[in-house]
Formats: structure tokens, C-alpha cells, sequence
């Protein structure tokens, strides 16, 4: 499955950048998540509570940001699975500084098995499309309050 | 003689079934009854590094968690059906080559598809057996995935089973006459690809295994919704070590096989083995999606076919090279692959003829013979090159079927081929072109010629599509039945064959009536019993009523010779002169001195009062097995009348015509019955049906909202006529008729969407025929 998508913030490309890798703010605007603690080989262990159509469950897995450029990108690699199924996914972020802030392109490649696949096909990538963005949004809001 | 044999009798199983009291294997309920739930794959191939089912052992409630390696030593693997291995005499003629490949218990080291079983929890409910099975952690490291079979036979790609060296599991070749050099003789040629997709047989009632150990007698009773319960029987004695006879093996009440129930599956060793184990009884009731992704799927073909002909239409000769997409396993020899190339020409002749057909294993769930079996594949291949042909020569493809149709007069016709049972496959009788003239008539096939035009000018888009198959029906071993009466004067017949929805009950118990001369209420079928017979095949293949028909008759026959010779030592008359007409027995010149049956039936009983006539065995009752010389070959004809909504792609079937010849047609109702129900399920391939994976094994096809099945809605009566040609290699002259209904309709509606958009010259070489392929089509078409 191949999704894309952009999102703007009207703040900073340093200050996004930080907020994206700042462990405290994903674990409130990743969609679902119940716990992130970071261990030490530099990984995000993760536990989620997601639904999908009729699919709810837990998965439990493991988040790894790819620094190559800072602050113009990053790749998110995610990985989990539960009762509902597995996912992997590789999500490449190119953040840039514009007028009124700075604006982020992402593209994900996942790979989705298990109950989720067959059940939530349909859904699917309207679901993963709407959580990107809501975690997006969710950061804004989060950069907004802590300012 | 017959009464009741060719009569409308209304079924005795509907009773039960219409108010609620049938018994199906999900009703069963025993005391102290534990249940089962199954973790299964997510990944479609897979390394299984580690399982840890501590946390599900543990939770409450949890009577036992199985993985493969607890079942070493105590569960035997599974060997190939030898069922399904092919007569020596067969395997000399096409020397194929067939790896063994049977299906693991439960995946051990690897995983092959989506839906494999890993793991088994046995808990006091469901609930809390699918909570364990949430706490199980199965650690994978994904494989390379295969799910194109032209990928998966290539020398570099990866081999799902390292055993087997590479992919093909697989290979055959038949060849009839001299393809070279018909070819060089022919006017024109087409090469063309067809390809029948994946199904699923989606039963109304999903797989499901109930079972009880008793301790005192050793006893294992199983209830099994299956299509075999003989089969059952056997390889739960073979691979669980127990004495057979200890065995009994119930399909209850069963809601559709189709195929998909036809042989066994894991389930229905392990349950078993579980309640032995925990001496509790154990129900495993597979759900929908399990049943998608777990019960085995079915088709799957794709065909490179050559065809030469001449300038009037003649076929020369056939060349098919086709490849079965068998997903992961295949445990059924060559099944569906042959009856494919056996079927192929079906009603055509054509001396040249050369196939080669392969099995390839891929990361999918395994193939399974279905309603037709290999079939319907081969008449959409064969049904659509009638067309194609036709829009070569610019004529009507009645024309080209006439052209090439067995003719009555070549009655019997010997194919020059090898049946699947080994004996030489000879068409025996039929009327094909009278059979084609009546299906013709009833839609008013000129008359419809006229109309099509019409409307073309008002930018209708209505078009006729014509199908026709022969079938092999009533296949082998042997079918046997008890028939026997009781103390109380009431007639049982017994059969190995069980029905999943085929109306035993009603249709032997006709042939039984008709021979003692009694209604069919005096009758009882009983069936889907292990303990009845020793020995029961199943109900698959269209073979019911040939085999367990055919037994029954001549059961029965020869218990009414036994009752009018007791009879005769009873009144003192001589058997000859005896009649047996609504439960009596007297003399033909004095009906008032009778015995009833119930009179003979005591008189039969062992003992000093018996008046069993010297030399005859006591007993009220006698067994018969059948053993059908060879297939009996059903026929028929499938014209389906379409309108295309060209903006939109969708097809509306206008009207749907079948004239099939089935021999003695036992109970019309119920003959039309299965027909107007295998069309429904026909449709479904033809329009709406196809399993999908995604390129990671995943699928994506698991629920009926992406999974279309036709509906009540979509499904017109079917218009039917029948012809009755009766089969010369069974005492009742039937022939199958369970599956024919499914043959043709992929092949018929696809030729009447082709026909119905003629003037753009579309080519459908692939069902289903949904929407967004057919406004493509239109589109390619119209941008030519």
C-alpha cells in the first residue's frame, strides 16, 4: 500500500523537527498510542490501540527515526503487530521552511497482513490517510498549547 | 412400475429445515462441552522463529494450547488422499509427474499462506478461546512471497517447499491424434489466453467439527460438517491410531458442501485428538472469515490455447498449455487438473488434441475440486474459442457448434482418452444438436436475432450467449445401501452417501417405494452415519444418485425378492404368483388372502417360527454396494440473454435457459432444484466472484462486502427443458446433475456480453465480468 500526503504548520522548520522527535509529544498525537518509551539501541518501543472498519485491537511494535538531513528529512520506520494483524511501514518525510512557517511531504510504503488486510481492505488506506493527517494536525495543536 | 420415481414429491427434508429443527454440527451441544479456537497466519510465507504461548496457557479458563510440536508422536502427519491417486493404468498413458505435497497439521517451521493454522486453544467457551489466542506471540521473518504461478514456476525463484526442488508440483500431458500436421491443413488459427479466476465455494454453514470420547467403550464419536464422513473415519483412524471400528463419524444436518467440504481437513483429525486428550468433548466452529481464508479455494486456470480450423468452420485440431494456481498444498493428485483435460473438447470433435496441464504452488490457500471441478475452466475455454472462431469467419457461433458437434448417430463415442477412473472415456448417448435446437427454441433464438438489431439502432446493447458441457458424473469406487424392514413393517434404506442439501431423504426413498410398491412416507433414509455401512464414499462429483441410487434400487429389488419367497412359504403360494403392492403380499387371483410386510419382516427373524425358505439366510434386510462400470456422461446446453449498459458496464441477465440431459430425471423438483442453484453459483463466477490476493500473499477478498456473491436479487429463475437419454451403466438410467448448473454460466454470459457488444468487437478472456473491467474493455475498444 502507497500513501501520500502533506501537511503545513506555521511555525518553524526547527521547531517542527524537535516537536517530531520529541518523545512526549508523539506519544500524544500518535494516533492510539497507549505507551512510547525509547530503549537503548535508539528505537521506540510502542504499544497501540487502533480500530480499522471492524478490526479493533493492540499492537505492539517499534518506531525508528531515520535522521538523514536535518531538518529537511527524515524516515519513520514502523513496525507492529497484534492479534489484528502486522504492519511495516517506511514513511519518508521532506519538511522545508516557507512563508508562513514550513510545510511536510510524506510518502509511505506499507505493508499491511493479517485480519487488517483482509477485512479492513477497503478502508484501509482512507483510514491511514486520515490518521497521517490527524497526527499532523495534532502536532499543530500541540506546538500551539506548549507556546 | 414407477410410481413415485419421475414424480414431483415434495422433499422430506424441508420440514425440519423450515421450522427451525434441523440439526447442524454448531447446534450441538454436549455436557461439559469445551471449544476451540484456532490462531492462524498473517504472513503468506513466513520462517516461524518462535511461538510463546506461556501468556495464553495461563489465562483462566484455558484447558490446553497445541502447537505443532505437541502433536508429534501422538498425531501422524498427513499422507497424500488416496482418494484421489490416479489408476496405474492412467499414470502409465500420461506418465505425469506428482509430487507429494500433503498439508501439515499445523504450521511447525514455516508458514505458506494466510489462514495456515499455527496454534489450537481449548478453553471452557469460545470467548475466552479467542482471548487466549490473542496472547499468543508468534515471532516471523517473512519470505520472499509467490502469488503469480508464471513467477512461481521460473528457475530463480524462491521454492516454497525445498523438497520438492521448485515450484511445479505438477505435470501432465495428453495427446490425441496429430497436432503437427493438423495445424499445417488448417485455413486459419487463433492463440488466445483464457483464464478462470479463484473462488471460494462459500457453503451457508462454514466447517465446523464437533467431538466426544468415551472412556468405557473407547468410543469416539465425531460430528463433521463434511461431504465424506467415511474419509473422516479413516484418517482419523490412520493418523490418530485407532481402531476404525471405535469410530463414528455423524455429518448431521449439512448447509452446502460444493467441493470446498470434500475431503479432510486438519480439524477434523486434531479436534478429535483433543477431546481423547482432555476427555472432554470439544466443538471448533469455523467463522466467515476463517472459511475465506482457510477453507480451501478452488479454479484458478489459465490457459494458452491454440486453435486451427477451416474456412467452414471445422475444428482440426487443439493445443492448451494451462497452469493451475494451486496455492500452497495440493493433497488431491490430479483432480481438478484432469477432469479440465478431459473435459476440454466436450461436446466437439476433435482428433487432434494435445494439453499439458501444471500445477504450481504458490503463497495461496490450497486448491480444492468445486462445484464442477475443473469444468467450468475448461468450458470457458472452450465455449469462448467457439466464439472467437465464429468473429474469424464472420458467422454465427451456432453455426460453428453445429459444424462440430458429436453427432447422435457416432453414439457411443470413444474420445480416444483415459477417464480419471482409468476406464476409456466413451460418451454413451445424448442428442447434442436436438438439444441445441431445444434451447434455441425456448429463448427464440432468430426471433431474438431480429430484435437484437432493432434495439442495437436505439443504443440497446442486448446480446445471446450460448455454453454446452458434458460431464463425467457418478464417478467410483462404489456407493453402497442397506435396505432393510423393520420389525414393525417400516422400510430403512441405508447409504454411504451423505447429503449437504441433494434431498436423499426424498429422492432414494422414491426408488425404494417404487420397488415394494409403498408410498415414499413408508420409507426412511437414513445417511451421513459411519455406523450404518462399513464401507461410504461421499456425496461429490454428481455421483449421489447414480451410486447411491443405483444401490438402493437393487437393494431393494432383491429384498422384495426375499420377502415374496417368504411370503410364498407363508401362504403356501409360489413366489412367482405372488403381487406386493401398499405394504401387502397375496396371491394375484386372491388380493384378500394377504401377509403384511410387517407379517414377512417377523417371519423373517432367525428362529423356529422363521419362514425363511431353505437355503436363505433369516434377516429382514439386504445390502447391495454399487460399482459403476465408469462415469456416466451428463450433457446439457446454458444460453443466457444479456443487456449491457454501455456507460456503465454492468450486465443485466435478461434470461437464462438450460437444457440438460441428467437420464431418468428421479423428482423434477428437485433436479431443477440443483440446476436453478448451481446457475446461482455459476453467476457468481461469471459476474461477480473472484478471491484476491495482494503481492504480499494477503487477502484482501475476506469478507462478503469485497467478496460479491449473487444474491436472490441477481439471479433469474432459470427457464429449463429436459432431455433423457438414460445412462446404460447403471440399473435406474440417471445421470449426475448436481454440478452442471455451474459449468456453463461463465462461458454463456461471457458470450452473450461479447455478443451484445459486437459492433466494437470485445474480448472478455476473463471472468468475473465486473463493471470496471467491462467499461475498460469498452473504453480500449472504442479508442481503437
Amino acid at each position: 500500500m502507497k500513501l501520500n500526503g502533506a501537511a503545513k504548520f506555521n511555525v518553524d522548520v526547527n521547531k517542527i523537527w524537535d516537536s517530531l522527535h520529541d518523545e512526549e509529544i508523539l506519544q500524544k498525537v500518535i494516533p492510539g498510542c497507549q505507551q512510547l518509551t525509547l530503549n537503548e539501541n535508539g528505537e521506540y518501543d510502542v504499544i497501540l490501540k487502533l480500530g480499522v472498519a471492524a478490526v479493533k485491537g493492540e499492537y505492539i511494535g517499534k518506531v525508528r527515526l531515520e535522521d538523514i538531513d536535518k531538518p529537511n528529512y527524515y524516515i519513520l520506520h514502523v513496525e507492529g503487530s497484534g492479534n489484528p494483524g502486522h504492519v511495516a511501514a517506511k514513511m519518508d518525510c521532506h519538511l522545508s521552511q516557507i512563508d508562513s512557517g514550513c510545510s511536510l511531504k510524506w510518502q509511505c510504503d506499507a505493508v499491511v497482513g493479517g485480519t487488517i488486510a483482509s477485512v479492513g481492505n477497503r478502508v484501509l488506506s482512507g483510514v491511514a490517510k486520515f490518521l497521517a493527517d490527524k497526527f499532523f494536525k495534532d502536532i499543530q495543536k500541540t506546538i500551539k498549547t506548549s507556546v | 412400475m414407477s410410481k413415485y420415481v419421475g414424480q414431483n414429491v415434495k422433499r422430506k427434508e424441508d420440514y425440519r429445515l423450515l421450522t427451525g429443527t434441523g440439526i447442524f454440527v454448531a447446534d450441538i451441544r454436549l455436557d461439559n462441552m469445551a471449544e476451540a479456537a484456532i490462531l492462524r497466519s498473517t504472513y503468506a510465507h513466513a520462517k516461524i522463529k518462535n511461538i510463546d504461548i506461556s501468556k495464553a496457557k495461563e489465562y483462566e479458563g484455558v484447558i490446553d494450547v497445541v502447537i505443532a510440536s505437541d502433536l508429534e508422536g501422538k498425531v501422524k502427519p498427513f499422507t497424500e488422499f488416496v482418494e484421489f491417486t490416479l489408476p496405474s493404468n492412467l499414470e502409465q498413458e500420461i506418465k505425469p509427474t506428482i509430487k507429494r505435497n500433503p498439508e501439515p497439521m499445523l504450521a511447525k517451521d514455516k508458514v505458506t499462506f494466510v489462514g495456515q493454522a499455527i496454534a489450537i486453544v481449548v478453553a471452557n467457551n469460545r470467548y475466552l478461546a479467542e482471548d487466549a489466542v490473542a496472547l499468543i506471540k508468534v515471532e516471523y521473518e517473512p519470505l520472499p512471497v509467490l502469488t503469480d504461478p508464471y513467477e512461481a514456476k521460473k528457475e530463480a525463484a524462491p521454492v516454497i517447499h525445498a523438497e520438492l526442488n521448485n515450484n511445479i508440483q505438477s505435470h501432465f500431458e495428453v495427446k490425441v491424434g496429430n497436432i503437427e500436421s493438423a495445424f499445417r491443413q488448417a485455413d486459419y488459427t487463433i492463440k488466445t489466453q483464457l483464464k478462470t479466476p479463484r473462488v471460494s465455494g462459500n457453503p451457508l454453514e462454514t466447517r465446523g467439527v464437533v467431538a466426544e470420547y468415551e472412556e468405557r467403550s473407547s468410543q469416539l464419536q465425531v460430528w463433521s460438517s463434511t461431504q465424506v464422513p467415511y474419509m473422516v473415519r479413516s484418517y482419523i483412524s490412520k493418523l490418530v491410531n485407532l481402531v476404525e471400528d471405535n469410530i463414528r463419524v455423524v455429518a448431521p444436518d449439512v448447509g452446502g458442501g460444493f467441493g470446498p467440504k470434500c475431503a479432510v481437513y486438519p480439524e477434523e483429525i486434531v479436534i478429535p485428538y483433543l477431546a481423547m486428550k482432555h476427555k472432554r468433548p470439544v466443538k471448533w466452529i469455523e467463522d466467515r472469515l476463517e472459511h475465506m481464508q482457510s477453507t480451501r479455494h478452488s479454479r484458478d486456470q489459465v490457459h494458452d490455447v491454440e486453435v486451427a480450423f477451416k474456412s467452414d468452420g471445422t475444428i482440426l485440431a487443439l493445443k492448451d498449455h494451462f497452469l493451475l494456481d494451486n496455492g500452497a498444498h495440493n493433497s488431491f493428485a490430479l483432480c481438478c487438473a484432469y477432469n479440465s483435460a478431459a473435459h476440454l473438447r466436450g461436446m466437439y470433435k476433435i482428433p487432434n488434441y494435445n494439453i499439458v496441464g501444471e500445477i504450481v504452488l504458490t503463497n495461496k490457500t490450497p486448491n480444492v475440486p468445486y462445484r464442477g471441478a475443473g469444468r467450468p475452466e475448461a468450458v470457458f475455454v472452450m465455449d469462448r474459442l467457439i466464439y472467437m472462431i465464429a468473429d474469424k469467419l464472420n458467422v454465427d457461433p451456432i453455426e460453428v457448434s453445429r459444424k462440430n458437434f458429436i453427432q447422435p448417430e457416432e453414439m457411443p463415442y470413444e474420445t480416444d482418452l483415459f477417464y480419471r477412473d482409468g476406464t476409456h472415456m466413451v460418451l454413451e448417448n445424448g442428442d447434442y444438436p436436438e438439444g441445441l435446437k431445444q434451447a434455441l427454441n425456448i429463448v427464440g433464438y432468430e426471433q431474438f436475432r431480429q430484435e437484437q438489431i432493432e434495439e442495437r439502432t436505439k443504443g440497446r446493447y442486448i446480446g445471446i450467449g450460448v455454453s454446452s458441457y458434458i460431464e463425467g458424473t457418478g464417478i467410483g469406487p462404489h456407493e453402497g445401501a442397506v435396505v432393510r424392514v423393520d420389525s414393525s413393517g417400516h422400510i430403512l434404506a441405508y447409504v454411504g452417501s451423505s447429503p449437504h442439501g441433494q434431498s436423499h431423504e426424498t429422492t432414494l426413498s422414491q426408488i425404494c417405494a417404487d420397488e415394494f410398491g409403498v408410498s415414499p412416507d413408508q420409507v426412511t433414509v437414513k445417511a451421513g452415519d459411519t455406523s450404518l455401512l462399513p464401507y461410504g464414499v461421499g456425496t461429490f462429483a454428481s455421483r449421489g444418485a447414480v451410486t447411491a441410487g443405483s444401490a438402493v434400487q437393487v437393494a431393494s429389488k432383491r429384498l422384495r425378492e426375499k420377502f415374496l419367497a417368504i411370503a410364498g412359504e407363508m401362504l403356501e403360494v409360489a413366489p412367482n404368483d405372488l403381487e406386493m403392492k401398499e405394504g401387502k403380499v397375496y396371491p394375484k387371483a386372491l388380493p384378500s388372502k394377504f401377509v403384511t410386510l410387517r407379517e414377512i419382516a417377523l417371519a423373517a427373524k432367525p428362529g423356529p417360527r422363521s419362514k425363511v425358505p431353505e437355503g436363505m439366510e433369516p434377516g429382514a434386510s439386504v445390502t447391495h454396494y454399487f460399482i459403476p462400470p465408469s462415469v456416466t456422461f451428463s450433457s446439457g446446453f446454458h444460453v443466457a440473454i444479456v443487456e449491457v449498459d454501455k456507460q456503465t458496464g454492468f450486465v443485466t441477465i435478461l434470461k437464462y435457459v438450460v437444457i440438460h440431459d441428467c437420464g431418468r430425471v428421479l423428482n423434477p423438483m428437485v433436479v431443477d432444484g440443483q440446476i436453478q442453484g448451481g446457475v446461482a453459483q455459476g453467476i457468481g463466477g461469471a459476474l461477480y466472484e473472484e478471491i484476491i490476493y495482494d503481492e504480499n500473499g494477503q487477502l484482501v477478498t475476506g469478507t462478503y462486502m469485497d467478496y460479491l456473491i449473487p444474491t436472490a436479487m441477481e439471479v433469474p429463475v432459470v427457464e429449463m427443458g429436459h432431455q433423457e437419454f438414460l445412462s446404460p451403466r447403471n440399473p435406474i438410467g440417471v445421470k449426475g446433475v448436481g454440478e452442471g448448473g455451474a459449468i456453463c454460466p461463465p462461458a454463456s454470459i461471457a458470450n452473450a456480453v461479447c455478443d451484445a457488444m459486437k459492433p466494437l468487437n470485445i474480448k472478455i478472456n476473463s471472468v468475473p465480468i465486473s463493471p470496471n473491467r467491462l467499461r475498460d474493455l469498452i473504453q480500449l475498444a472504442e479508442a481503437q
